[in-house]
């Protein structure tokens, strides 16, 4: 039997997947939240996992180099990939928010700045809302663009809001919930079905 | 000065001899195949108004179309689909036509892929079209020719998924959702997404009934008889049915090529050119994440172009088919040679061109040129351009020296044309 090959997230979400996948019996005694390794594989030997950056997991279904991933919607929203989305997880919560100064105020007669790790996303909602927007890709630390005026808002995803607030920012709106998903190739699912849906199976009993 | 690195477009490539040779080798015994069925190739031009595609409903996105400027000023595409042109054939050209027509393609196509994705932006499609013909036995024939291509190309671990279209989207009629909840829903059951999906339709106006049926839906996969009983268990209108017996019939037929067993069934799929109205299937190469083959039943397409031309068409991806067959080791090793590179001098040149003329004629690969006498370049080089057996012409005698085996022979010219004779019988070269 051919083994199925899960990617994951380096960081938190890795964490929490490999819980859920132990707790429905599927074990990786060498993994450690601390180990550099990249690879493992679960005590039957049927099971890899491999560890990707967030952004590459749909990427690496898609292509059918791993067979399934575990990856937030935020990354799926952002870049459209050709997959199964099988199942939400409802875990690694967060919301993606529009956030800017307490005060600030839509002007819908000036085109709105926006500083974002999320571009696509960002641009798909404005445009919807109607709303002229420019927006800036940055890399991280977002909440620095309004303060430093390099931006009106920003668009990031929020989890506790501790971020923002110590920075002087508020979430001026919710936009989008978002969680953790299950995304599979869409050859895979059918040609390692019994391995597939298996897992499929007892995850969506535990979530 | 122009930097050369910098002028090489993403998604494009350079094909190499051998490459070529084997990538003609591969259309040629897909063309072979076509053509046993009696479907005659044709070509349609490389590019035609934008107004063909982007007037046609459910086509490819303009964003990924390949644009021109002609110069009245009108916008021209590269060729992004195969089958609009040939359907715009069809209908134009054959319109009172009352018998089929097959046509079969062999033709690159353009599109404006994501870059840095590795996709392709130029790549060769080879299909067939089958217009004015309704019956599911001409679903299957074109599904079987697609099946024998893949099996001729030396694929034994391959799928084909097969889908009807107006299963889903008369079950999705039922419904009294908006256009763009329509579309919601669609592409929920398409990316078989159940945890959004059961959201989507406890939040939406939907009947309990309806909730629970499309909730099964995206499960409605796998082995034919499996899905098909599950399937019949959820038919609410006339058409649901009436697609599931199509689909019954086209996969009974298939059974009758020998190719059942390549078959699977997906209740839950569509496809990106949605202008498809029937039947319609993907080929996958196991462990092989992308689809190589697609293709499908499209019978309002032509009405587009003012015919009524029932057809059913598939294409085959010919550039993920040979990286496939590099993946699974079929791809056989092709050797670009030369059978003789002949050298002469200039006393000798006449001599040496009758011969090189001779030995073409008898059907084997030759090069020639001047040389002073000295062979050793020639023969040292000789590997490069993979050349058997090197011939010095000089006066009335001919020095050949067989850079394989490391042998060198002299004869006069009477004396190379027997043996070359009797080698010939001897051991058929081609």
């Amino acid at each position: 039997m051919e083994s199925v090959k899960i990617a994951l997230a380096k960081g938190r979400l890795a964490e929490d997947a490999v819980k859920m996948l132990e707790s429905i019996g599927i074990k990786f005694k060498d993994y450690s939240p601390k180990s550099r390794k990249l690879i493992f594989v679960d005590d039957s030997e049927k099971i890899k996992l491999v560890f990707v950056k967030s952004a590459d997991v749909p990427v690496y279904v898609e292509k059918g180099a791993v067979d399934m991933g575990v990856v937030g919607k935020d990354i799926l929203m952002e870049n459209k990939a050709d997959v199964y989305e099988i199942l939400n997880l409802n875990m690694g919560k967060c919301k993606m928010c529009v956030a800017g100064f307490n005060e600030y105020e839509f002007n819908t007669n000036k085109k709105l700045i926006v500083g974002t790790k999320y571009p696509n996303t960002a641009k798909n909602y404005f445009n919807k809302k109607g709303i002229l927007s420019e927006v800036i890709k940055l890399g991280g630390s977002v909440e620095l663009a309004p303060i430093l005026g390099l931006s009106d808002v920003i668009v990031d995803i929020v989890e506790t809001g501790r971020t923002l607030k110590e920075n002087g920012l508020v979430v001026l709106e919710e936009m989008y919930d978002i969680s953790a998903r299950l995304i599979v190739n869409k050859v895979s699912l059918k040609t390692k079905s019994q391995n597939i849906e298996r897992i499929i199976e007892g995850l969506e009993s535990i979530v | 000065m122009v930097f050369y690195k910098d002028l090489f477009p993403e998604g494009v490539e350079d094909l190499h001899s051998e490459e070529y040779e084997f990538k003609e080798e591969i259309i040629n015994c897909i063309k072979k195949i076509f053509k046993s069925f009696g479907y005659r190739q044709i070509v349609t031009p490389s590019f035609e108004y934008y107004d063909l595609y982007s007037g046609i409903e459910g086509t490819l996105s303009k964003d990924k179309m390949f644009k021109l400027i002609d110069n009245n000023g009108r916008i021209l595409v590269l060729r992004p689909d195969a089958t609009i042109p040939v359907a715009r054939m069809a209908a134009t050209n054959y319109k009172s036509c009352k018998d089929y027509l097959k046509f079969s393609y062999v033709t690159n196509i353009f599109r404006l892929n994501n870059t840095q994705q590795g996709d392709k932006r130029e790549f060769i499609q080879a299909g067939i079209e089958h217009l004015g013909n309704d019956k599911p036995d001409c679903d299957a024939e074109v599904i079987a020719v697609g099946i024998k291509s893949l099996l001729e190309c030396g694929f034994q671990d391959f799928h084909i998924d097969l889908g009807q279209i107006k299963f889903l989207n008369s079950l999705i009629e039922e419904t009294k959702l908006n256009k763009f909840e329509k579309i919601k829903l669609h592409n929920l059951i398409e990316n078989k997404n159940y945890g959004d999906l059961k959201e989507f339709l406890a939040k939406a106006d939907i009947s309990p009934r309806l909730q629970d049926i499309f909730n099964k839906v995206p499960k409605l996969y796998g082995k034919p008889e499996k899905v098909l009983m599950k399937a019949r268990s959820l038919v609410i209108n006339d058409e649901m049915g009436k697609a599931l017996d199509n689909l019954e019939h086209v996969y009974n037929i298939l059974k009758d090529y020998g190719y059942g067993k390549y078959i699977i069934f997906d209740l839950g799929f569509t496809e990106e050119m949605n202008y498809y109205t029937g039947v319609i299937f993907k080929g996958y190469v196991n462990n092989f994440g992308e689809v190589v083959l697609s293709g499908g039943r499209y019978d309002d397409l032509t009405k587009q172009f003012g015919a009524q031309k029932p057809a059913c068409g598939f294409g085959l991806n010919i550039d993920k088919l040979i990286e496939v067959m590099s993946m699974y080791d079929v791809k056989k090793e092709i050797d670009c040679y030369t059978d003789y590179l002949v050298l002469y001098r200039e006393n000798a040149r006449e001599k040496a061109i009758k011969i090189c003329q001779d030995l073409r004629e008898r059907g084997f690969i030759v090069e020639s040129d001047s040389y002073n006498g000295d062979a050793s370049f020639y023969i040292k080089n000789s590997t490069f351009r993979n050349i058997k057996e090197i011939i010095e012409v000089n006066g009335e005698n001919v020095k050949a020296t067989n850079v394989l085996k490391n042998q060198i022979n002299r004869y006069n010219i009477k004396q190379f044309y027997k043996v070359l004779d009797n080698k010939e019988i001897l051991v058929s070269i081609h």
